[in-house]
């Protein structure tokens, strides 16, 4: 039971992890590679807010949420002018600067060694474990997905469309398509910090190898796997990324071997999906 | 067969119009453009005001398409001033140009490919109020609403222009032919007052495109003004209210008639000079 519960949280995280990165790379054309960072950022604000101030959980929680939202704003600001591969680039490197501050700050993230013992939310007189926990970030990712189905089905969501066809033309159109990357970055980086902060109240313990560029690249690969530019997407992507190392364990892989097996298999899946299914399984927008 | 109903298309796009000016007024005033030392513009002056198709010819690199950037604000002049209704239109980026009033249609279409035709013609509609974040989530009653009377519209437009019936297909699916009408049909989803149209008529059949330049002119006759950058010279002297011919010499304003003695394009800029 434990067993199934723990996949259905790191289903709920991996999921709405990859609905805000959708925003960006589905819906708007963005190839983003900083995502990783925006769910540390997230993961370490509401550790750092438990931990040393003693805030209870939901008002860290919000607090959070505002932090990846304003770490957005730096991200548009920066980005702004930026398309394409520059735009991959310099998410790229914001990454990297930003993984190098989460391990060299060792004062406030007490750097490789991470933060230990965040404590779980307490509701009433109880702390959410196990079904409790799983509910409320399975009910937190429903949530999401229908803000983000309405946001896909508005006038918003068809601007964001028109900006990733052709800004030019949008633009002609009378749309400040920085206006609208802007307010979907500010989306993605909170909605990104939300599903870090699930994670660190889930695992207890955070350091920063969950968040350098590798996992960047694996919630990319999450999207071109499932398919972006709609909601179904990204979370048939997380059910698979979330199985596909389950299922491992009925073929008699050891341990030591199956992360190298999970590459493999990532890795031939993309190859099939690119020759066979460029939309990904449930895709709308093929990624350029 | 397309059927075109001009009146009736002036009527449904000028619905609810917020940024429709009735008669809107262009002043260009010595105006001037280099590329890397070559002059491409330089101290052009021009007003248009009242409405009427305008047809700006020229040989290739004359500066047709240059000025039209001017005018949309993809490009800003090195020197001179554009006046939209008396508003300076310089330093403006040109999602505000357009709230001036100004809209394009680009020589290579730029389509959205992925959204559907119809959303094509909805996406080219104004309102401010309705394209917010906020009101996706929070104010979803009266944006649905809203969202019903643009797709009305939308598709009072495309049956105008004939495509009524290629609604839900991609952008990305139809013919050129087609991809070319609805350009056409998202530029009058604007509701602008100044149409700025590139080559609306390249790649096309005559006929198709002796019926897009009649519907861009028709519609310039309650007011509205069209500039159109065009090579064929007979269309434009069947359907242009005026023609200028942009030289190295400057730019002239030519009659009909000079342009149907038969003259070439470029005999026509030598009988200028």
């Amino acid at each position: 039971m434990t067993y199934i519960l723990h996949l259905i949280i790191i289903f709920d995280i991996f999921t709405i992890l990859c609905l805000s990165l959708n925003i960006l790379t589905g819906h708007l054309g963005l190839f983003s590679l900083s995502h990783a960072l925006f769910y540390g950022i997230g993961a370490y604000t509401v550790s750092l807010l438990m931990l040393k101030l003693g805030w209870p959980f939901i008002i860290s929680l919000i607090f959070t949420v505002i932090v990846g939202g304003c770490f957005g704003f730096v991200l548009a600001k920066i980005t702004s002018k930026a398309r394409d591969a520059d735009y991959i680039l310099i998410t790229l490197a914001v990454q990297v600067i930003g993984y190098s501050i989460l391990i060299n700050w060792t004062g406030l993230t007490n750097g490789p060694f991470g933060l230990s013992g965040i404590p779980r939310p307490v509701f009433g007189s109880n702390a959410l474990t196990g079904s409790g926990l799983a509910l409320f970030s399975t009910v937190l990712m429903g949530i999401i997905g229908l803000m983000l189905k309405m946001i896909q089905d508005s006038p918003f969501g068809r601007t964001l469309k028109a900006i990733r066809e052709n800004e030019l033309a949008a633009t002609s159109f009378g749309v400040d398509a920085n206006a609208f990357i802007r307010k979907s970055t500010i989306l993605a980086g909170a909605l990104a910090a939300l599903a870090g902060s699930l994670y660190a109240i889930y695992a207890t313990y955070i350091d920063p190898s969950s968040f350098s560029i590798s996992e960047s690249i694996l919630f990319v690969l999450i999207l071109v796997i499932g398919g972006s530019g709609n909601i179904k997407g990204p979370i048939i992507g997380a059910l698979i990324v979330t199985l596909l190392p389950e299922a491992l364990r009925f073929f008699n892989i050891t341990a030591n071997h199956a992360a190298e097996m999970r590459q493999v298999i990532f890795g031939m899946t993309i190859v099939l999906l690119m020759l066979l299914r460029p939309h990904g399984v449930a895709g709308a927008y093929r990624l350029e | 067969m397309i059927k075109w109903e001009i009146a009736w298309l002036r009527r449904i796009t000028n619905y609810n119009s917020k940024i429709c000016i009735p008669m809107p007024t262009l002043e260009i005033r010595e105006l001037s453009k280099a590329f890397g030392g070559n002059r491409i513009l330089e101290n052009i002056s021009l007003g248009f005001s009242g409405g009427g198709l305008t047809a700006i010819v020229g040989l290739n690199g004359s500066g047709k398409t240059t000025l039209l950037d001017l005018l949309c604000g993809i490009a800003s002049p090195d020197d001179g001033d554009i006046l939209v209704n008396g508003h300076s239109i310089l330093k403006l980026p040109m999602h505000r140009v357009f709230q001036l009033g100004i809209a394009r249609l680009f020589q290579d279409i730029r389509i959205f490919e992925e959204l559907t035709v119809l959303e094509n013609v909805m996406a080219a509609m104004p309102s401010e109020r309705y394209n917010g974040l906020v009101s996706a989530i929070f104010m979803r009653p009266s944006m649905i609403t809203n969202e019903k009377h643009r797709e009305i519209r939308a598709n009072q437009i495309l049956k105008a222009v004939g495509l009524r019936i290629r609604a839900s297909a991609l952008g990305g699916n139809i013919s050129y032919g087609e991809q070319r009408l609805l350009a056409l049909a998202r530029l009058f989803a604007t509701n602008s007052s100044i149409l700025l149209l590139d080559e609306p008529c390249s790649g096309i059949k005559t006929k198709l495109a002796e019926n897009l330049l009649k519907t861009a002119r028709d519609f310039t006759q309650q007011g509205s003004i069209a500039i159109v950058v065009e090579h064929n010279l007979n269309l434009v002297a069947k359907f242009a209210d005026s023609i200028l011919v942009i030289a190295k010499q400057g730019i002239h304003e030519v009659s009909q008639s000079m342009i149907q003695d038969g003259h070439s394009l470029a005999a026509l800029i030598e009988r200028l000079s």
